[in-house]
């Protein structure tokens, strides 16, 4: 009612909710804030004008974490959520295939799949919970980080990695991942592991460059990041299904047009911060190591026929489909 | 009846207690000894957690544990107090529904997803609430007959 | 909507409704009031749950404390202290407190604390002739004062949200801790100077030889939970259920005075004492929800702002640029510091800050308090406030703990709790403006 005096359109058509868990620094935000931008500018094509659309914006976790949000969405409290594609795989397991180890090339080829057929397939399976993808975007590539003697240079193969504790997420397929890539897998909650790597609990974890330099692991003692580069990270934006379906159509396609809209503009802030995180971490000491893949490529394959001994309902096509893309 | 379920809340609780601490302390063992740890134990110790307060909770309105302010039944005395307890028991009552009703709701809507490390359905977790809540109205209802028995002892 | 929750929540709260369900019930009122689909009461009460992992550590450090009454180790424990300091008037509050600090620096978790060290020594200071009401405040207030000492799960969970640095927020936490700690020991000595006190005779050699290797087994208990968590071998939820175990283990094998059928009848007291609280707690988690999903936090820090430079309009004085900005920050840290103190009363620690913390950053930023050291200062100045209200009424968990573990109302425990808040609130204006306390240790670190 009040936006009469700040001169928008008199009455807003359509009000929604967008919320997620990460924080601005994070820059994995800017797609939820991107998204909420550019749908509340004007937009001839459609009608609709500026102000048109208001978005109520819930960021930092403050009315829950991904899978909660996640939830929430389903149940239909909340309209449209961002959270990272690995929580999905609790309602759907064919998302843990992405996150498989060295299934994406490199970056074009992940770009690739997340846009094209493939990507669209994947997000048009989750009809059955009430939920639609709307579209992926990339977080980069998970790299492995620890503690190492100051006197050595950093273990850049799965032998040298032999005995070195690494974090992981509690997923059977990402413990697998770095049990195979010589390393051993310990499972810790998020929230423990900084103070599980000062206090030695384990070695190290594997994350993005990105989260390394937010969290400042190196002040809980980590002085190598090895760019294994293992597996790849990707946020979706999932809507609720009834809701989108219900909604005006201009709105519908104005909603679906701006998620992959904001795709190039994201992507040029997520690389833009990666290559200052990079510096970040150089600047405080921390070796960077370069490693040479193939080594690691070779000793996960057994990883993928774990895989689907244990998600026997997710397709190997699927997983084919991407390889070939 | 009363005395069947008391006995079956008493040793659900026990065991959930006790098995939750023996899982996470065998999960040091398991790291510390055998230097490998348990990847479920954090996820089931925690839906363990949420079974403990749920029928816990329906164990704390059999004994009148749960947290009160007691500002109104230091201020007043007798009679004065009957209209107020009614009152109470109405809205302790209603919550309780209210909870015994979303939580079911819930649990219908989430029965194909499953937990992250264990992979068990969500259900399993969730149908603690309003098996708790089913229980903690049993004894609500119970805790206000005995009131009412009381009251009419005194009365003759 | 904020208006409907918190005034149904008083009102109900007046009536005598347990808290847990005012909770419920006001939720539900706000929630249908703003459209939003009120399943959240069943969804949100049950799954907050399983994300509070470190929650873990209450259940298991309650239960160790009564496996250690049961099981003599408390005893032993209380023998080796009296033996010490025992003949001291201000003796036994001092272990308390002290105790409680060396216990909450380990676990990190204010309720476990108060519900371990409270289980002991309130029985303890009864025996001696200190009121049981005094004795249960104290342990309640004497329970919060490691939440600041390393390792401390708020300070964690502020570090993580804010983005500061962990470590230098651990630190900083120690001296406020401590001076909170000295604090209630001089206050305790001022509550008790008309209390009949029995004092122990003082102990000779002999006595205090024998009941140090009487109590070599809990000693060890304490032994092991800290250089297990300092030399990494487990966290500080593990540590609460190998501390289970081992009070166990001492309590048949080593005393036997723990019998095999005692057992059931442990479990079940300990898992009432935890369900009430965790229920609490889960229904508290609803409530933050509520309010975040009216974001009540952003209005509260745009009219918190708005209202000191109001303030500071309506006084008719000109500042000078530079005094101005300082008159600004005294102004808005004063208004903050009785805010959090207000949100305490309501909402525990823990869910608080995950509502707090985003509110309260705009506002560091806005006095120029989010860098550095500075950082660090506020930061330890919200979860010390946010801490106070773990021992504040209506809804205070280590509160409520103590409660439960001394077998005492809440309402006998005020008066004490009160003159104890009293003094807490004097350390926290001196840590809101003397900025040393927190930012000396820190400012040592590299
Ligand atoms: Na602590
Ligand atoms: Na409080």
């Amino acid at each position: 009612k009040n936006n009469d005096k700040e001169g928008k359109t008199s009455k807003p058509g359509l009000i929604f909710r967008l919320a997620l868990e990460m924080k601005p620094e994070t820059k994995i935000w800017e797609v939820a804030n991107l998204f909420r931008e550019e749908l509340q500018k004007a937009s001839p094509e459609h009608g609709i004008e500026q102000g048109e659309i208001v978005v109520d914006f819930y960021d930092q976790g403050s009315i829950g974490t991904e899978r909660q949000l996640l939830e929430a969405c389903s149940f239909g409290v909340v309209e449209v959520v961002q959270v990272n594609s690995a929580v999905v795989t609790t309602i759907e397991p064919s998302y843990a295939i992405l996150n498989l180890p060295y299934l994406f090339v490199d970056k074009e080829h992940h770009q690739k799949v997340l846009n094209g057929p493939t990507g669209k397939e994947m997000l048009n399976m989750l009809s059955k919970h009430d939920l639609q993808g709307l579209g992926f975007y990339s977080a980069g590539f998970r790299s492995m980080f620890f503690t190492y003697p100051k006197d050595r240079p950093c273990a850049s193969t799965p032998e040298e990695f032999k005995g070195l504790k690494i974090r992981v997420m509690e997923s059977p397929t990402m413990i697998n991942t770095i049990n195979a890539m010589g390393a051993s897998a310990s499972p810790l909650p998020f929230s423990e592991l900084y103070q599980g790597i000062k206090t030695g609990v384990v070695d190290g974890a594997e994350n993005s460059v990105k989260v390394f330099a937010s969290y400042r692991y190196q002040e809980a003692g980590c002085n190598c990041f090895s760019l294994t580069e293992h597996s790849a990270d990707q946020h979706v934006l999932i809507v609720n299904q009834k809701w989108l379906n219900d909604l005006e159509p201009k709105y519908r396609n104005r909603i679906k047009e701006v998620a992959s809209a904001i795709t190039p503009k994201y992507n040029a802030i997520w690389d833009a911060t990666s290559k200052e995180a990079m510096e970040y971490v150089e600047q405080n000491s921390v070796r960077v190591q370069e490693v040479d893949k193939t080594a690691f490529m070779e000793s996960v394959t057994p990883v993928y026929d774990e895989f689907f001994e244990i998600y026997p309902n997710v397709s190997r096509a699927l997983f084919n489909q991407i390889k070939n893309d | 009846m009363k005395h069947i379920i008391d006995k079956m809340v008493d040793g659900l609780l026990a065991l959930i207690l006790g098995s939750m601490s023996l899982i996470v302390a065998a999960n040091v063992f398991f790291r510390f000894v055998l230097n490998a740890s348990l990847y479920w134990v954090d996820e089931v110790a925690q839906i363990l957690l949420v079974w403990l307060t749920f029928i816990g909770a329906a164990l704390a309105i059999r004994e009148k544990a749960h947290y009160v302010l007691n500002f109104l039944s230091e201020k007043l005395k007798g009679k004065a107090q009957r209209p107020f307890y009614i009152l109470q028991q109405v809205l302790i009552l209603f919550s309780i529904i209210l909870l015994l009703y979303y939580g079911s709701i819930v649990v219908w809507k989430i029965r194909y997803w499953v937990m992250p490390a264990t992979e068990i359905s969500r259900m399993f977790v969730y149908i603690a609430c309003p098996l708790g809540c089913a229980l903690m109205l049993y004894y609500a209802l119970w805790g206000i007959r005995s009131e009412y028995i009381n009251k009419k002892e005194h009365q003759e | 909507m904020g208006t409907i929750l918190i005034i149904t929540f008083l009102i109900l709260l007046l009536l005598d409704v347990p808290v847990a369900f005012c909770m419920v019930l006001s939720c539900f009122a706000a929630l249908l009031y703003v459209g939003v689909d009120p399943i959240m009461v069943g969804l949100e009460t049950t799954r907050s749950l399983s994300s509070f992992y470190s929650f873990l550590a209450v259940p298991f450090f309650i239960l160790a404390g009564e496996l250690m009454n049961y099981g003599g180790l408390s005893q032993r424990l209380i023998r080796l202290v009296k033996a010490l300091i025992g003949h001291y008037r201000i003796g036994l509050p001092a272990v308390t407190t002290v105790s409680s600090q060396m216990f909450g620096a380990v676990s990190g978790a204010s309720a476990a604390t108060c519900a371990a060290v409270g289980g002991i020594m309130i029985p303890a200071l009864e025996k001696n002739g200190y009121n049981r009401a005094f004795s249960t405040a104290l342990a309640a207030c004497s329970g919060t004062t490691g939440a600041l000492i390393p390792p401390s799960i708020l300070l964690l969970i502020y570090g993580t949200l804010a983005n500061v640095s962990i470590e230098k927020l651990f630190i900083g936490g120690i001296i406020p801790g401590v001076l909170v700690g000295i604090s209630i020991i001089i206050i305790s000595s001022y509550m008790t100077r008309k209390m009949t006190i029995v004092k122990e005779p003082k102990a000779d050699l002999k006595e205090i030889k024998e009941s140090f290797i009487g109590a070599l087994f809990p000693i060890g208990l304490v032994v092991v939970i800290f250089v297990g968590i300092m030399g990494g071998f487990f966290t500080a939820t593990e540590a609460s259920a190998v501390a289970v175990v081992y009070a166990a283990l001492v309590g048949y094998f080593a005393y036997r005075k723990l019998k095999l059928k005692d057992l059931p009848k442990i479990l079940l007291s300990s898992a009432k004492t935890t369900a009430a609280l965790s229920f609490l707690i889960a229904c508290a988690s609803l409530f933050a929800w509520t309010l975040a999903i009216g974001k009540i936090p952003e209005m509260i820090t745009g009219d918190l702002i708005g209202f000191c430079d109001s303030l500071i309009e309506f006084s008719g004085i000109d500042f000078s640029p530079d005094t101005l900005a300082s008159v600004r920050v005294f102004l808005v840290l004063i208004v903050l510091n009785i805010t959090l103190l207000f949100v305490g009363m309501f909402i525990d620690a823990g869910p608080g800050l995950l509502i707090v913390v985003p509110v309260v950053l705009p506002i560091s930023q806005a006095i120029g308090m989010d860098l550095g050291l500075d950082a660090v200062h506020f930061g330890i100045l919200v979860v010390s406030n946010m801490i106070i209200g773990l021992v504040t009424p209506p809804v205070g968990s280590t509160l409520f703990v103590a409660s439960a573990v001394g077998k005492v109302s809440i309402s006998k425990m005020t008066p004490y709790v009160l003159k104890f808040l009293l003094a807490m609130i004097i350390i926290q204006i001196l840590i809101t403006y003397y900025a040393p306390i927190t930012t000396f240790l820190p400012s040592l670190m590299p």
